[in-house]
């Protein structure tokens, strides 16, 4: 019976450790957000500065709606910065310089994005480039285009910022914040758009032999992504008032974050959990906003951010299912 | 391992909660100061980074008033990242500010000053006409002390065409990244106009490419005599040295540095303009004023005075501007002179005044504010 | 049984890699002189116990004795420097160096002064072993890319060698052998008996370990079931130690008349592709059809043509119940076909994904419900129901693929197609490196689908296999169909070796 004993403490262990995976990626959110609330005095629960975290996290969490799509099965997209901008300085060209109504404005963002996310959808499907390599190319046309346009703007061009100062309101990015990732949950965990994601990730070939098109569905990927960096671009537009050549910029690199800090898999696969860039993205945001509060001394800001950075991703990463077991050591 | 870093995190995490204090104890300048005799004053200061040259000029400039005034000083670093910028600024108005000083602020910044009664004074004008009507609308703007970055680039064409230049290359900042530099570009190609037998070879934008652009436009054209930089710094030196190219072309270019007066000295620039920190400190003297009583000092002047950057062309201007221009322990300003530009407190002072001391920054001007200390 | 000296001894090694215990309790005595063969499925511990005795992994408790003294290597240097030498199972050698270099990999330090590698040394002592093998005909100088797969594992038997060990574990070697490789091997290891050296043999091939053995242990499930000795080593007791039943007859199938019906359900219409040209081939329902050859000649090309996976150049595949033209595994699939590719870990299976999500795989639109809808509890009790069919030996259906043996993985690669109500089966080397219990289930598991009057073509390159279970068997050599024969008792590997070499 000493047999059984021992099978069922291993079982044990298998249980433990699969109850510690799910649990960590919170571990480090609650660390981060204890330490700041010590180190601001509370501060940072503010209602005024829950506004400005709602504010802030919006971005990068609608974007991650969608780059859950493409990152889990496998692929991924550095354009979505510049792309952001070049959609954000369509919309407001076509709110303030041909005066057309707000919705057409929104389309038009949702439109260049889309587009420009799927030329990298194409590209590494159809040209088998690296997305990497693809969306690198993007990320240079869609830079250079806002870069001359704003040049052939003056500039940059502002927004009539009293008309828009609804869209800055809490409640209501609260609530597009709410659908969207409602909806992307949704889609990602409980359809076969976000399993087929998942099973592509983890072996593409099994898919394909399955009778699945893997294509179609990479593109569809790249297609959401594109979606919901145009929502994105629009609301970050109305939030800063201006649109210049360097608008959107840095998006990519966020959602990298984002994604390492919630322990999402690097290349995909079925341990991507839609929660871990939602995660991600808030812990994120919670650590920008909080040194800011912290008003620690500009010097040591930087370094203070390394060094969260580095332990967070440690916590939360988990590599074991990269591990393979292998018995030969040379 | 993975507990370890946990651990190591929790204990990190304590330690700096226990000793690395934030704001209000720390803040910069107020030692248990009672000796001044004004009111504490908070004020936010936005700028994109001050690591680097003109930032920590900004940065320390501020700080020696700091205890004389009794301010809070509050620096806050906003990167090149609008978004994360507008989520830094958004996190500063969490703090009780009674001002905040902004190198180029946007309508959604003035919005939310607006809605907690905040002025804010900028160090750049509005990018755009739109921009600068919607500002002008919100009452607690306060308009800014600013530079005439047009008048570099035009000084600097002047420069070079006086110095028998007619082949130039010109080193700038991509469009968007900065209206200053913009401006000086702009007021560079605007003056060529004048000068049609001075023609333009070549022009690169990137920031880290000052030493990198005067290797290539050396490599690539070596008849080059002259060119216009709207920045420089050391690394940029460095490289004219290192690649035998002192005598080779002129250098007009804004930025005072060490080695500015080595490099006046050996016939590079013929042109540079720099010291361009004291606007900050006139900006906080114009905020100062409403501070202290309400007084919009900026207002009958257009909102804007234009304060100029400081004209070198020997290196015994260079002493002067080491001695008293160039930060450390000293500014170009006292807290004595700043006190003199606040209405509430000299009677004598006036917007015409006030404009006019700012028009008349120069090294004659600086010599003579500070001769006898 | 004369008084054997012994030279390795094992007392109680235990080793468990998380919830799956791989050795339990085991304790071994391997005597000079003896060609030890270890036996057992997959899974049993025998590559994991020979891994620790080389050192290339530790165990969790137990002890090891040389010579009477306690042997406990920190890593496969330490054990080779103990006189116990492995020839791995996987690939071991770097491509992109030198044969001599690969010889003494690890060992270049003896022949370092100064920071100077002496290359001239390493290459003389490198041709010296070769030559001592009998594997003259390599070269130490040469870069080992530029040998074929034998040859390639003729030098990491070279490498095992280097250090004159004085027990040698062949770790399913001969697999990747051909004629010249186990001539070198067999003598090799006659030397070492010899020589009153010791061997440690591990194979599935349970002909070859008769022939080359002298002493057989049995393990299953961790456990040592028992040694046979000298004339007691047969087929017959050693397939029941390892399964622990009466295997016999019901091996594959107990009937031997070919039957199926005329109607022919996949049809391959002068198709080409690769090596395959201008091909006719017909399935029939309720046939097995088993396709047999080399395993260049075009085979495993066929299969993939058949699926869609290829296109072919020239004719076309036609599924005959629909009347489809099958042009992607997209439209074979939606014409009621299954593909089981012989690449299982790269092709066939998820490994990092659960069992569940590998077995919904090919099923999302069964489980979709309105709106897309899939919901976790049916996607649950799918799997638990295939992970009953199927007998998938797990923890649950949460379990990671890669956690399992082979034979449980092909499992979850059937069930998954199971899970489907599919016409027309085509796999691809369906038991290879499963273990024997395995095997005979999904031996049965194929019979059973040919008695539901599904279509099945088996290829493999295991002519027993195919013999044993096809109703029409397919010859081919160089992507051409050299003969057909039906099932009989009379056949044998005899009859059907001459037509595909």
């Amino acid at each position: 019976m000493e047999e059984r004993d021992i099978q069922k403490e291993l079982e044990n262990k298998a249980k433990r450790k699969e109850l510690l995976m799910n649990i960590l990626p919170f571990a480090g959110l609650i660390l981060i957000t204890v330490f700041f609330i010590i180190v601001t005095k509370g501060r940072i629960l503010r209602v005024d500065n829950l506004a400005n975290l709602v504010n802030s996290m919006f971005t990068i969490t609608l974007a991650s709606c969608g780059a859950v799509f493409v990152y889990a099965h496998g692929g991924l997209d550095f354009s979505i910065g510049s792309t952001s901008g070049l959609a954000q300085f369509i919309c407001i060209f076509m709110i303030m310089k041909l005066g057309l109504p707000v919705p057409l404005g929104i389309l038009g963002a949702v439109f260049i994005a889309m587009a420009a996310c799927s030329i990298v959808g194409l590209a590494s499907i159809k040209l088998h480039i690296h997305p990497f390599v693809a969306s690198l190319c993007v990320k240079n046309i869609t830079a250079g285009l806002l870069s001359v346009l704003t040049q052939k703007a003056g500039g940059q061009i502002t927004l009539d910022y009293s008309r828009f100062k609804i869209f800055n309101s809490v409640w209501l990015k609260g609530m597009v914040l709410v659908v969207m990732v409602g909806l992307g949950f949704y889609l990602f965990e409980r359809t076969k758009l976000g399993k087929i994601q998942k099973a592509i990730g983890g072996n593409s070939r099994t898919v394909e032999q399955a009778g699945i098109s893997v294509r179609k569905y990479k593109m569809l990927a790249y297609m959401v992504l594109g979606f919901c960096v145009g929502i994105a671009a629009f609301f970050q537009m109305t939030r800063i008032g201006t649109v210049s050549s360097s608008s959107g910029s840095g998006l990519e690199f966020d959602i990298m974050i984002a994604m390492v800090l919630g322990g999402f898999p690097m290349s995909g696969g079925s341990a991507a959990k839609f929660r871990q860039f939602v995660l991600g993205g808030i812990t994120m945001t919670i650590l920008t906003n909080g040194l800011t509060m912290w008003g620690l001394d500009v010097s040591y800001v930087s370094l203070v951010k390394g060094l969260l950075l580095i332990v967070l991703v440690s916590v939360s990463y988990d590599r074991s299912i990269m591990k393979q077991v292998s018995i030969i050591s040379l | 391992m993975k507990r370890f870093f946990v651990l190591l995190l929790v204990c990190m995490l304590a330690v700096t909660a226990v000793f690395a204090n934030g704001d209000d104890e720390s803040a910069t300048g107020s030692e248990p100061a009672t000796t001044s005799a004004y009111e504490k004053k908070s004020i936010a200061v936005v700028y994109s980074t001050f690591t680097d040259m003109l930032g920590s000029e900004f940065k320390g400039s501020l700080e020696s008033l700091a205890q004389y005034f009794n301010i809070d000083f509050h620096f806050i670093e906003t990167g090149y990242n609008t978004e994360e910028a507008q989520a830094k600024t958004d996190a500063m108005f969490q703090m009780d500010l009674d001002g905040v000083i902004f190198v180029s602020p946007t309508v959604a910044t003035l919005e939310a000053a607006y809605k907690r009664n905040i002025p804010v004074i900028a160090l750049n004008e509005p990018v755009d006409e739109e921009t600068g009507k919607q500002l002008r609308a919100y009452p607690n703007y306060l308009g800014g002390v600013v530079n005439d970055d047009y008048a570099i680039g035009r000084n600097a064409a002047k420069a070079l065409y006086d110095a028998g230049c007619r082949k130039i290359c010109i080193s700038y900042l991509t469009p968007g990244t900065s209206k200053n530099h913009q401006d000086r570009y702009d007021g560079f190609k605007d003056a060529l106009k004048n000068y049609p037998d001075m023609i333009v070879l070549s022009e690169s934008s990137s920031r880290a490419q000052w030493p990198a652009a005067v290797k290539t436009f050396a490599a690539a054209f070596p008849e080059m005599d002259g060119l216009f930089s709207t920045a420089f710094s050391e690394p940029g030196y460095n490289a004219i040295k290192k690649n035998g190219l002192v005598g080779k072309f002129k250098l007009a270019t804004a930025d005072i540095s060490e080695s500015t007066a080595d490099y006046i000295d050996n016939g590079v620039i013929c042109s540079i303009s720099g010291g361009q920190y004291n606007k900050i400190m006139l900006a906080f003297a114009a905020l100062y004023n409403y501070l202290y009583d309400g007084t919009r000092i900026l207002d009958t002047l257009g909102g804007y005075s234009y304060t100029p950057f400081i004209q070198i062309t020997s290196s015994k201007d260079y002493k002067v501007y080491e001695k008293y221009v160039t930060g450390g322990t000293n500014w170009v300003y006292t807290p004595q002179i700043i006190e003199k530009l606040i209405m509430g407190i000299n009677p004598d002072m006036t917007p015409e005044k006030f404009d006019e001391f700012c028009k008349a920054y120069s090294i004659s001007q600086v010599m003579s504010l500070r001769s006898g200390n | 049984m004369k008084e054997a000296q012994v030279f390795l001894s094992a007392k109680d090694i235990c080793k468990a890699f998380g919830p799956t215990r791989a050795l339990v309790d085991v304790n071994i005595e391997i005597a000079r002189g003896e060609v030890h063969g270890l036996i057992g499925e997959n899974g049993s511990g025998k590559s994991t116990f020979s891994s620790i005795a080389a050192g290339a992994q530790t165990k969790d408790s137990g002890d090891f004795y040389i010579d009477g003294e306690l042997y406990s290597p920190k890593n496969m240097t330490d054990a080779q420097n103990h006189g116990v030498s492995m020839i791995v199972q996987e690939m071991g050698t770097i491509p992109t160096i030198s044969v001599a270099s690969n010889i003494f990999a690890g060992r270049l330090e003896e022949f370092t002064k100064f920071g100077i590698v002496n290359f001239k040394e390493i290459n003389r002592r490198a041709n010296e072993i070769l030559q001592q093998i009998g594997a003259a005909d390599i070269k130490a100088e040469t870069m080992t890319y530029r040998l074929n797969f034998e040859d390639r594992k003729i030098v990491e038997i070279a490498r095992a060698m280097v250090c004159d060990p004085q027990l040698l574990i062949v770790d399913e070697t001969t697999t990747a052998l051909a004629h010249k490789g186990r001539t070198i091997l067999y003598r090799l290891i006659e030397k070492m008996k010899e020589e009153n050296k010791c061997v440690i043999f591990i194979s599935h091939d349970l002909d070859e370990l008769m022939s080359v053995c002298n002493v057989v242990t049995v393990l299953r499930d961790g456990h040592i079931i028992d040694t046979l000795f000298g004339e007691d080593i047969t087929l017959q007791s050693m397939r029941r130690l390892m399964v622990g039943r009466d295997m016999a007859d019901n091996y594959f199938r107990s009937d031997y008349e070919g039957s199926y019906s005329d109607e022919v359900v996949l049809e391959a219409d002068n198709v080409t592709y690769g090596i395959v040209e201008k091909l006719n081939l017909q399935l029939h329902r309720g046939e097995i059809l088993g396709l047999g050859g080399l395993s260049a000649c075009g085979m495993h090309e066929l299969g993939y043509i058949l699926f869609g996976i290829a296109k072919t150049l020239t004719g076309k595949v036609v599924n005959r119940i629909t009347g489809k033209e099958i042009t992607s595994p997209i439209v074979a699939t939606a014409n009621k076909m299954a593909y089981i590719s012989k690449e299982r870990d790269k092709e066939g299976i998820i490994l990092n994904a659960t069992i569940r999500d590998n077995i919904t795989v090919p099923s999302f639109d069964l489980l979709s419900g309105p709106m897309g809808f899939i919901s976790t509890k049916n996607e649950e009790k799918l799997a638990e129901e295939q992970i009953k069919v199927m007998s998938i030996k797990c923890r649950n259906s949460r379990q990671r693929v890669s956690e399992l043996s082979g034979g449980n993985k092909q499992k979850v690669v059937f069930a998954k197609w199971l899970a489907r109500d599919c016409d027309v089966f085509i796999l691809d080397c369906p038991t290879r490196g499963i273990d024997i219990g395995v095997k005979a289930a999904m031996y049965q598991l194929i019979y059973e689908l040919k008695k539901q009057g599904k279509g099945v073509i088996m290829i493999s390159e295991e002519l027993p296999e195919l013999i044993g279970m096809s109703d029409r068997i397919v010859l081919m050599k160089d992507g051409k169909i050299t003969k057909e024969i039906a099932r009989d008792k009379s056949v044998t590997e005899q009859t059907v070796i001459d037509y595909i070499i």
